[in-house]
C-alpha cells in the first residue's frame, strides 16, 4: 500500500475522532430519568360510574394530577395545565402512547357526576383522559403510594382549624383541603419518572419529558 | 383687624391645603372582576349517581337520604379575582367581602409552602397610595363559600368590598372560566 494511502487513512480516522469528539461536547445530552416511586395498583371509579383499574394504564405512558372539585384556586389552574398538555399530546401525534389521568382527594364530596361536570368546564377529553374517585380507602392508598399530603381545613367560629386539630367532632359547615401541588409522569411500567409543580407547571418543560420518557423504550413492557 | 384677618385667612388657607382629596385622601377603584363557574348541585345529584360498594363518608355523621338533598359543608365554593386601582394620595386596605350568592366571603391568599398548596384567610390587605393590588389566581382571592346556587358561565353575581376608608364598593362580577383580557 503506498505512503498516500495510508496517510488518507490517518487524516480521515483523525477528522472521524475530531468529528465523534464535537458530537459528543455540541450534541445535548439527555440523562435518562431516575425511578422516583411506583404508581399503586388500585381499582377506582371513573366519570361514568364504571371501574377503572390503575394498572390498566401499564403500556402508556400517563400523566397524573390530583385536584378536589371545590378547590376554587389551584386545582382550575392545574386542570387547564392538564388540558394544555392533552392538547400539545394530540398536535405531536401521541395521544395514543399517552393516558391523562386525573384523580380526587375528596372523595366524600366528589361523586363522579360531581367530577364529569368539573372535567366538561375544561372540555377534557375522555378518550385519553380520565377523571376518578373511589372510597376514603381506595383513595388513600394513591396518597400513601405518592406520598401526598393531603389534609381537610375545617372552619369554626370562622377560623380554619386543619382536621389534626380539632378537638370535637368535625363540624358540618364547608371544608378545604390543603394538598400537595404536583403533576407526576409516569413511564409504561408504571414507574414515576418524573414530577412537574401542578398548577405552576411549565407545558413545555412537561412536554419535553413526556416525550423523553415515551422514547424511552427500554422502560417499555 | 387687618391681622386678625389676615391670621383667619392663612388658618382657612391651612385648612384647605390639609383636608384637599388629591393629596391625602385614597381614592379607590376596583377592575377587571370575574369569580370562576362551580360544580352543579354537588352532591344534589348523588341519587343518579352509581352506588360505589364500601363508600364512606369520612367526617360526616350524616347520608343525603332524599333525591335532591345537599349533604352538609358540600355546598359549591368560587374564587372572585379584581384589581384595586388606589389613585389617592393615602393608602387604604380592603378589610373584608360579601356577595349575594353566598354564605361566607373571605379574603384569602394561596400559598405554596414545600410543594404543598394552602389558603390562609388574611384580615387586611393594603392598597398603597398611587399603587395597585391584584386579585389573581395563586395569590389573594376573595372565597366564596356556601353559595346558595351554581355559578354558570356569563352569570353575574354581586360582590361587596369593604375598605378600612373608602366604605363598601359594591361590583357586578361576571362569572368565567379565564380572567377578561
Amino acid at each position: 500500500m503506498s505512503r498516500t494511502l495510508w496517510l488518507k487513512i490517518g487524516v480521515g480516522l483523525l477528522v472521524l475522532a475530531v468529528g465523534v469528539a464535537a458530537y459528543q461536547i455540541i450534541a445535548p445530552r439527555v440523562e435518562p430519568l431516575p425511578v422516583l416511586m411506583t404508581l399503586p395498583g388500585v381499582t377506582l371509579t371513573n366519570q361514568d360510574g364504571q371501574a377503572y383499574d390503575l394498572s390498566q394504564t401499564r403500556g402508556k405512558v400517563v400523566v397524573l394530577s390530583l385536584i378536589y372539585t371545590h378547590c376554587p384556586d389551584i386545582c382550575p389552574l392545574t386542570t387547564a395545565k392538564m388540558k394544555q398538555i392533552q392538547d400539545r399530546m394530540r398536535g405531536a401525534g401521541l395521544a395514543t402512547q399517552v393516558q391523562l389521568v386525573t384523580f380526587t382527594v375528596d372523595p366524600a364530596r366528589d361523586r363522579p357526576a360531581v367530577l364529569k361536570q368539573f372535567a366538561g368546564l375544561f372540555h377534557a377529553d375522555f378518550s385519553n383522559w380520565t377523571f376518578l374517585t373511589g372510597t376514603s380507602d381506595q383513595i388513600d392508598v394513591l396518597i400513601k403510594g405518592l406520598s401526598l399530603y393531603v389534609e381537610r381545613v375545617y372552619y369554626v367560629d370562622n377560623t380554619p382549624v386543619p382536621e389534626t386539630a380539632l378537638t370535637g367532632p368535625a363540624p358540618a359547615g364547608p371544608y378545604l383541603v390543603n394538598h400537595t401541588d404536583r403533576i407526576f409522569l409516569v413511564d409504561r411500567r408504571g414507574n414515576v419518572r418524573a414530577l412537574t409543580p401542578g398548577s405552576r407547571t411549565d407545558v413545555d418543560d412537561a412536554l419535553r419529558l413526556i416525550q423523553q420518557i415515551v422514547q424511552d423504550r427500554k422502560e417499555g413492557p | 383687624m387687618m391681622y386678625r384677618l389676615l391670621n383667619a385667612a392663612i388658618v382657612l388657607v391651612l385648612l384647605t391645603a390639609c383636608t384637599a382629596p388629591s393629596s391625602g385622601a385614597p381614592k379607590i377603584q376596583v377592575q377587571g372582576a370575574w369569580a370562576r363557574p362551580t360544580m352543579a348541585g354537588a352532591m344534589g345529584d348523588m341519587a343518579a349517581t352509581p352506588a360505589m360498594p364500601g363508600m364512606t363518608m369520612a367526617g360526616m355523621t350524616a347520608t343525603p337520604a332524599m333525591p335532591g338533598m345537599t349533604m352538609p359543608g358540600s355546598e359549591a365554593t368560587s374564587a372572585a379575582y379584581f384589581v384595586m386601582v388606589n389613585d389617592g394620595g393615602a393608602a387604604d386596605a380592603l378589610t373584608g367581602a360579601s356577595a349575594d350568592v353566598a354564605g361566607t366571603a373571605e379574603l384569602h391568599e394561596t400559598k405554596i409552602v414545600n410543594d404543598v398548596a394552602q389558603m390562609v384567610p388574611v384580615a387586611r390587605v393594603e392598597v398603597p397610595a398611587h399603587s395597585h393590588v391584584e386579585f389573581k389566581p395563586e395569590g389573594y382571592h376573595v372565597m366564596l363559600m356556601g353559595l346558595k346556587h351554581d355559578l354558570k358561565e356569563g352569570d353575574t353575581i354581586k360582590l361587596t368590598l369593604q375598605f378600612e376608608k373608602s366604605g363598601t364598593v359594591t361590583l357586578d362580577v361576571p362569572v368565567r372560566s379565564e380572567p377578561p383580557q
